[in-house]
């Protein structure tokens, strides 16, 4: 500013004749691929550093300027930039320029974590993007899982196999004890509240990921976990008068990939007639069968199965039916997809509906069923004024396997000489009682009687203004909604049976009635929206880059439920809740209401696009806090010096290093705060004490990153450390004052990720393209202060919490496994000498092996008492995804492969498994008899369901998350037969999670959820669909 | 652009305060005449569901020897495996929340309790319902205390008038502390319902439209259920003071006492766990009792190799008077067994306790809670144990009682050892299924439980664990102390 006055001063003094002589230098800059005008392109003299940005004409006008030779830069984002050299004369000057589109990797534009749309190569913090080239390759079923493998520090997983069933996904490391770790989604502007699971793929532009707690101060208290944002085609890009309209259909078949290895084989002593029921059923020795029985639980059956002496599982079974096999069943799915994106002159619009079905692998069960319709648009008024506006209509409705996960236990507590398909005694299919010699239910039966499904409706918008009214100031103002109604419905009718009693007497009673079914109902509604009203400055000062923008946010909240619960129908075959007395009905309902206000501002300044800093603060206030916290402030800071601006490094076209250091947060929930009692069915009781003093928690992270490009390779390296203090604990109470417990702000977990990516163009000529990327990614996270005392979290128990500890650490008993270790434990009187290594690699007393003594022995602490030790791990070492895209004119190949190395499971379904003699391992057929061992020696690891070693499985695994197989007929090979009609078909054979390559012994090492990687007893098993997919273009 | 101003400053003035509006605000509901007296109807109904829920009411039952059951559920494998062991207070046993979580439920009822008490001190008036409220919640902290007392060898003594000060550090004293601390309240209960009368309220206990009367009279058969209970040995028996048992005995129930199960807000686990059809069975000591294997046709006490026994004739069963006929009416023969062998044959029945199947399979019946046979037999052991033998056999020979009614059985002889057995069978068979923990307080007075079986239970792990106690926390049963060391096998 003052070096302008000082040479305006000057130029007065030196000019007065000269005055009529100084040009000026005016033109117009327009796009050169489309020929439009660029508005806001900054164009400068360097030698006098005078300069100004083009209107929303592209036009520009600099005056003042002496006579000479200048050079004039003209920068652009998202374009080449030029610097040429220009003659000026006194008078008018004319100069124009076309700028040609620059789309390399460093010119890509990132919108989330900044102020202010921001090329890539002058990021500060770390913003991963993948846009809709990618995402189409193997077209995911919904932004859920889309990201798989994608995005360094990404970690996605499913959860289970559900259709229309949400994925996990974490950014980097868990930061949180006691609320979720998922990041916080924003779809075209809007904070989504219910499911990702609803969003189709199709649609999408792109998906940026913003990582760790420096680059989403920007979200301040809700974005301790990072944030994803996508956007969804406008139709923006298209030229003036085109149309473009994209029609896909893909159908494809899902079907599990592996099933569990079970025991075929028993350990009861048979009939020495036992042969004369093969095929029919099991004759056991010492139980009496009735005439004419063919299977399942009879209560003529007399006597108790008594079991072998040498207690080996080598028995064989009357029948051995596949009983997993003849349950899960190959499900289809389809896709149908139109997309309709036009402009002409100021107004641009997307349309686009689609009608996703996946039918999943459970019998008697339909899936989920989805239909999108989308309608963006936007409208430039005039020369200053935009306004725009997405919309996303989602119908969803989805259909559960039976009564839930407990069928997935029935299924493989199963004997193989079960028969499932016997009929129970009203004529209903699937026989119940399945097993004369045990409880479960039959799979089947539940998946064809009992009804479970859901449907939501849901509509996501956004409206838009930008205002210019002068070149270096723009408002935006926008109110964005989501509104989701969900409905559940539960349906057990009233002769679905169960075990139960008849009451005494029949002679055939076989302990199973009418259960007389029961109807549950459920409905909510969340309404949540924001208005934000945000000011950008941008201006140049020589070559100073300055933006700056304020922006104020309102956000509300509304969510309510109701459910009602009948049971014991009154009238039969009628799914209402009329059809019940009025006393076998229950009902329940909430309300929650969340307000929040924020208010942020940023400053960003580039120098010579050399160095780059960048500072923001936000404060966040919001009425889930408690009352003495309502106002939290979230800062950061962040610098970038490219260096190739500076220096000429050899081979490097592109080096920067960059800083940065950052909070967000996290919210607590809604009824912590309150000090309530429990209420329920009118009766209230004391349960968890509130407290008015809960903060969010809060997430500081320092990060640092390189980025380079080398030729046609380029790559990134971040290191990032991040603390989170006043985690949310449920604090222990003595329940003297009726209260067990508190919610607290306690914790402080510790988490460093280091994080690596890089994309090469391998090959790169007119025909042939090979196309590399490959993430990895590591991540540490412990829990470095807690202010109370230990505790055991997740499920069952197993992921244990304490001061000094891996967050992910697994504890339990454990079991010796070195004489070293034996001999460090032996009690007094006993001798080394008495204990040897088994052949699994276990200590067991000396000569048990192969007996009904031979058994596991405890690891002892210095008490003296069973040890509860570490035993696993669920953090992987690492991961990775590598993809791959080779073609070859029209014709191209992709694969992705996702790695994880290390993480254990638990693999609680195994250890259930062994207490019924169902495990595969426990079975001895086929075994020299010098080494088999007995039940109890597996049961021995059993050892009541507690938590220990045994079942810790290393689920490392390589996946073929994606594989693809494409042909592109151009445009002059569809000439001949369409004519001008068809611009492009694309036709594919994919194949999702296609293969699993690992040691782990369940259906699928992707189990349970990041934090929790367990493999309980009731999980939908994760399946592998091939599909086929046909894309046109018109 | 107006619009967006309008909501501009219509959206800066965000109310940030938002109330709960799903959950009794406590302050709010504690100074509400109408929210007192809904957590008053409230209290019977939670001291009710914890009983009966997770609690170690399962464990009493097999440990005594009286139902049976392999399954893990709610410890009751891991207690009466045999030989039996101490009871495993960690906070990882998977069933540690069999004590914790009822320790914690008894505190958090009395503490409801003690809050409708304390509005009444502190001048809330209920009008003509004060007398009511105040001897019934007076009468819900006593069984809430009693049922402490009679479980764990310490606990906390907190009520109305506990000075906050303590609350931050309470002090533990001795079950027999926490015991008088309860019998003071039945008495001051028992004042206040005989000195007025009133009906109780809606809801106090499900399907019971009941007044002072018979409040007085359930607080009476509760406290001499507390004093007769206690003991956890037979010199402990001995000192019991049995002529105030006799009278709280005297002026207890004179009709069975039963609560309405709606599945909504009542119902009872332990009824479901101890004899739904695959769940647990009568143990085969039961069956003994009943039709002693010294007859054709009889059945062992102890079934070692897990044999399978054949159905009771009801014929020969009807003939032999001495046979409990009680055999053929309240259990279920099943022929074959279910649990699983390699966790001991020795569980393994042929009964099955059907007397309740209507419970198991409506799910909206009445439950016996007390009945009048509970009652009678605290009388007639206090009888005896006061000296008065013939008194004690004469409420056993009424032929409306139910030994003579029920199981058909001779009269028993005015001994002392006779009268203390057919009180003994009357606990365990008539009483089976009903009450906390009756059979197993009987066992352990007796001496009776297996060598080995604890006979009270510890601090839960997890409260120790609150109190940053030592470990490894102390236990009872096995090799530690409270350890049965004579048994009936």
């Amino acid at each position: 500013m003052l070096k302008k006055l000082h040479l305006l001063f000057i130029a007065m003094f030196l000019s007065v004749g000269a005055y009529a002589q100084s040009g000026t230098l005016t033109g117009t800059i327009t796009d050169a691929e489309s020929g439009e005008a660029l508005p806001a392109v900054n164009v400068v003299l360097t030698e006098i550093t005078k300069g100004t940005a083009t209107d929303l004409d592209g036009h520009y006008e600099i005056s003042g300027i002496q006579p000479g030779t200048y050079t004039v830069k003209v920068t652009y984002i998202g374009f080449q930039t030029l610097t040429e050299e220009i003659q000026i004369s006194s008078g008018e000057n004319v100069k124009d320029f076309s700028l040609a589109e620059d789309i390399g990797l460093l010119d890509e534009i990132v919108v989330s974590g900044v102020a202010d749309a921001t090329p890539r190569k002058l990021l500060t913090v770390s913003v991963a993007k993948v846009d809709a080239e990618r995402l189409n390759q193997v077209p995911a079923t919904s932004v859920s899982s889309s990201l798989a493998a994608k995005v360094s520090g990404v970690t996605i997983r499913n959860t289970s196999g559900t259709p229309g069933g949400e994925s996990n996904i974490q950014l980097r490391a868990d930061n949180n004890l006691g609320i979720s770790s998922e990041p916080l989604m924003i779809v075209d502007g809007v904070i989504i509240e219910g499911s990702l699971s609803d969003i189709n793929v199709d649609d999408i532009q792109s998906i940026e990921v913003v990582k760790g707690a420096a680059a989403s101060s920007l979200y301040g208290s809700r974005a301790g976990n990072g944030v994803v944002v996508v956007t969804t085609k406008r139709g923006s890009t298209l030229e003036n008068g085109a149309i473009d309209i994209t029609v896909r259909n893909e159908v494809g078949i899902q079907q599990l990939e592996n099933t569990i290895d079970l025991a075929e084989h028993h350990y009861f002593d048979l009939a020495d007639d036992w042969e004369s029921a093969k095929g029919t059923y099991t004759k056991f020795a010492g139980v009496d069968y009735p005439a004419g029985y063919v299977g399942g639980y009879d209560n003529r059956v007399d006597g108790s199965r008594s079991i072998s002496e040498d207690r080996y599982m080598d028995n064989p079974f009357g029948v051995n039916n596949d009983i997993q096999d003849q349950f899960f069943q190959n499900g289809t799915n389809y896709t149908n997809f139109v997309s309709i994106a036009t402009r002409v002159d100021q107004i641009n619009v997307y349309a686009s509906f689609e009608n996703n079905s996946q039918e999943g692998i459970i019998p008697d069960t339909d899936g989920f069923q989805r239909q999108n319709f989308r309608i963006n648009a936007d409208y430039q008024i005039n020369d200053w004024l935009r306004v725009a506006t997405s919309n996303l209509f989602i119908d969803t409705s989805s259909e559960f396997p039976g009564s839930g996960g407990g069928i997935f236990f029935d299924l493989v507590l199963a004997e193989p000489d079960n028969n499932l398909y016997l009929e129970n005694p009203d004529g209903q299919p699937y026989y119940i009682r399945h097993n004369q010699w045990s409880n479960e239910e039959n799979p089947l039966y539940n998946t064809w009687k009992e009804e479970r499904v859901e449907s939501t409706k849901r509509q996501i918008s956004n409206f838009n203004v930008l205002a210019r009214p002068v070149d270096w100031i723009e408002y935006k103002g926008a109110y964005s909604f989501e509104n989701e109604s969900y409905n559940y419905t539960s349906y057990t009718p009233f002769d679905t049976w169960g075990l139960g009693s008849s009451g005494p007497g029949p002679e055939n009673d076989l302990g199973i009635n009418y259960t007389q079914g029961d109807l549950y109902k459920y409905f909510e509604n969340t309404y949540s929206e924001v208005f934000e009203h945000s000011v950008t400055f941008r201006k140049s000062f020589g070559n100073v880059n300055w933006k700056s923008t304020f922006k104020y946010q309102w956000e509300r909240l509304d969510f309510e439920y109701f459910d009602s619960f009948g049971q014991d129908f009154a009238i039969i075959d009628t799914p209402t809740l009329d059809a019940f007395p009025s006393d076998r009905i229950s009902a329940s309902s909430s309300v929650r209401e969340i307000q929040s206000q924020n208010f942020y501002g940023t400053a960003y300044f580039n120098i010579d696009d050399t160095y780059i800093v960048d500072a923001l603060l936000r404060q966040d206030e919001s009425s889930l806090f408690g009352p003495d916290s309502r106002s939290n402030l979230y800062y950061r800071v962040s610098a970038g010096y490219i260096l190739t601006e500076s220096f000429d490094i050899p081979f490097v076209d592109y080096l920067k290093l960059r800083v940065a250091q950052g909070t967000s947060g996290n919210r607590p929930r809604f009824s912590w705060q309150y000090e309530t009692f429990s209420l329920s069915n009118g009766v209230a009781s004391k349960n968890t004490l509130g407290n008015e003093n809960l903060k969010p928690s809060q997430t500081k992270e320092t990060e640092f990153g390189l980025n380079t490009s080398i030729g046609n390779l380029s790559l990134e390296a971040i290191y990032s450390t991040a603390e989170t203090t006043d985690q949310f604990l449920r604090v222990p109470l003595l329940p003297v004052a009726g209260y067990n417990g508190q919610y607290q702000n306690a914790g402080t977990i510790e988490a460093n990720t280091f994080e690596f990516n890089a994309d090469a163009d391998l090959v790169q000529t007119d025909n042939f393209r090979w196309n590399l990327g490959v993430t990895w990614q590591t991540s540490k996270q412990e829990i470095t202060a807690l202010e109370v005392p230990p505790y055991a979290s997740g499920p069952s128990g197993l992921y244990f919490i304490r001061e000094g500890e891996d967050y992910g650490a697994i504890y339990g008993r454990a079991w010796v496994r070195s004489m070293d270790q034996m001999a460090a434990q032996l009690e007094d009187g006993d001798s080394i000498d008495n204990y040897e290594v088994n052949s699994d690699g276990y200590v067991i007393e000396k000569e048990t092996a192969g007996t009904v003594d031979e058994s596991g022995i405890y690891v002892l602490d210095e008490n003296g008492d069973i040890a509860n030790i570490k035993i696993g791990n669920g953090r992987p070492d690492w991961t990775s995804g590598i993809s791959n895209t080779v073609s070859y004119k029209g014709f191209s190949a992709y694969l992705l492969l996702d790695i994880k190395h290390g993480g254990d499971v638990y693999n609680r379904k195994s250890q259930w498994l062994t207490r019924d003699a169902r495990n595969g391992i426990m079975d001895m057929a086929g075994v020299p008899d010098d080494q088999k061992k007995t039940v109890d020696y597996y049961q021995s690891f059993y050892d009541v369901n507690s938590n220990n070693a045994y079942w810790v499985e290393d689920a490392g695994y390589v996946k073929v998350r994606e594989l693809a197989f494409s042909y592109n007929f151009g445009a002059q090979e569809l000439q001949p037969l369409f004519g001008n009609a068809v611009k492009n078909i694309k036709v594919s054979a994919i194949g999702r999670n296609l293969l699993t390559f690992s040691d782990y012994s369940g259906y699928d090492p992707e189990v349970g959820s990041i934090r929790n990687p367990f493999d309980g007893t009731g999980t939908y098993p994760n399946f592998r669909n091939f599909a086929f997919s046909v894309q046109v273009k018109f | 652009m107006y619009t967006f101003g309008l909501a501009l400053i219509v959206a800066s003035c965000a109310d940030l305060s938002v109330e709960n509006l799903n959950e009794p605000n406590t302050k709010r509901a504690l100074s509400s005449k109408a929210d007192l007296e809904n957590l008053a109807a409230s209290l019977y109904r939670n001291f009710y569901i914890d009983t009966y829920g997770t609690s170690p009411i399962s464990v009493f039952a097999v440990v005594a020897d009286n139902a049976t059951c392999s399954w893990g559920n709610y410890g009751m494998r891991a207690t009466s495996s045999e030989p039996r062991t101490a009871w495993d207070n960690t906070v990882s046993f998977p069933y540690e929340d069999v004590t914790s979580n009822f320790f914690d439920d008894m505190y958090a009822n009395l503490s409801s309790a003690s809050d409708v008490l304390r509005a009444i001190d502190e001048g809330t008036d209920f009008g003509s319902n004060t007398a009511r409220i105040e001897a019934w919640a007076k009468f819900n902290q006593a069984i809430n205390f009693a049922n402490v007392a009679l479980t764990f060898d310490q606990g906390y003594i907190i009520t109305e008038d506990t000075p906050d000060s303590e609350l931050l550090s309470p002090v533990l004293v001795p079950s027999t502390d926490i015991a008088a601390k309860a019998k003071e309240l039945f008495d001051e209960a028992i004042a206040i319902a005989d000195a007025n009368s009133f009906s109780l309220g809606d809801g106090y206990i499900n399907g019971v439209s009941g007044d002072n009367v018979l409040l007085s009279q359930l607080a009476n058969t509760y406290a001499a259920r507390l004093l007769a209970y206690m003991p956890r040995t037979a010199s402990e028996n001995n000192n019991v003071d049995w002529s105030a048992v006799k009278s709280y005995a005297s002026n207890g129930i004179t009709s069975d006492f039963a609560v309405l199960m709606d599945d909504e807000t009542w119902w009872n686990n332990y009824q479901w766990i101890i004899a739904y059809p695959g769940w647990g069975r009568a143990d085969m000591r039961l069956a003994n009792m009943m039709y002693p294997d010294t007859k054709a046709g009889g059945y062992p006490a102890h079934n070692p190799d897990g044999e399978d026994f054949p159905a009771p004739e009801e014929a020969v069963v009807n003939a032999d008077p001495e046979i409990d006929n009680r055999i053929i009416t309240d259990f279920q023969h099943l022929s074959s067994n279910n649990f699983r062998a390699e966790r001991g044959l020795y569980h393994y029945s042929s009964f099955r306790m059907s007397r309740y199947d209507e419970y198991i399979s409506l799910w909206t019946t009445e439950v016996n809670e007390l009945l009048k046979a509970e009652n009678d037999m605290i009388l007639a052991e206090a009888e005896l144990m006061l000296g008065n033998v013939s008194a004690a056999a004469a409420i056993l020979n009424d032929p409306a009682n139910s030994r003579k009614a029920r199981g058909g059985l001779p009269d028993v002889a005015a001994t002392e050892t006779e009268v203390s057995d057919a009180i003994h069978h009357e606990r365990q068979i008539e009483l089976a299924k009903t009450s906390y923990g009756v059979q197993y307080f009987d066992m352990r007075k007796r001496d009776l439980l297996q060598v080995g079986t604890f006979t009270q239970l510890p601090l839960p792990a997890k409260t120790l664990e609150l109190l940053e106690a030592e470990k490894p926390y102390y236990t009872f049963g096995g090799n530690q102390p409270s350890s049965s060391t004579g048994g009936w096998r």
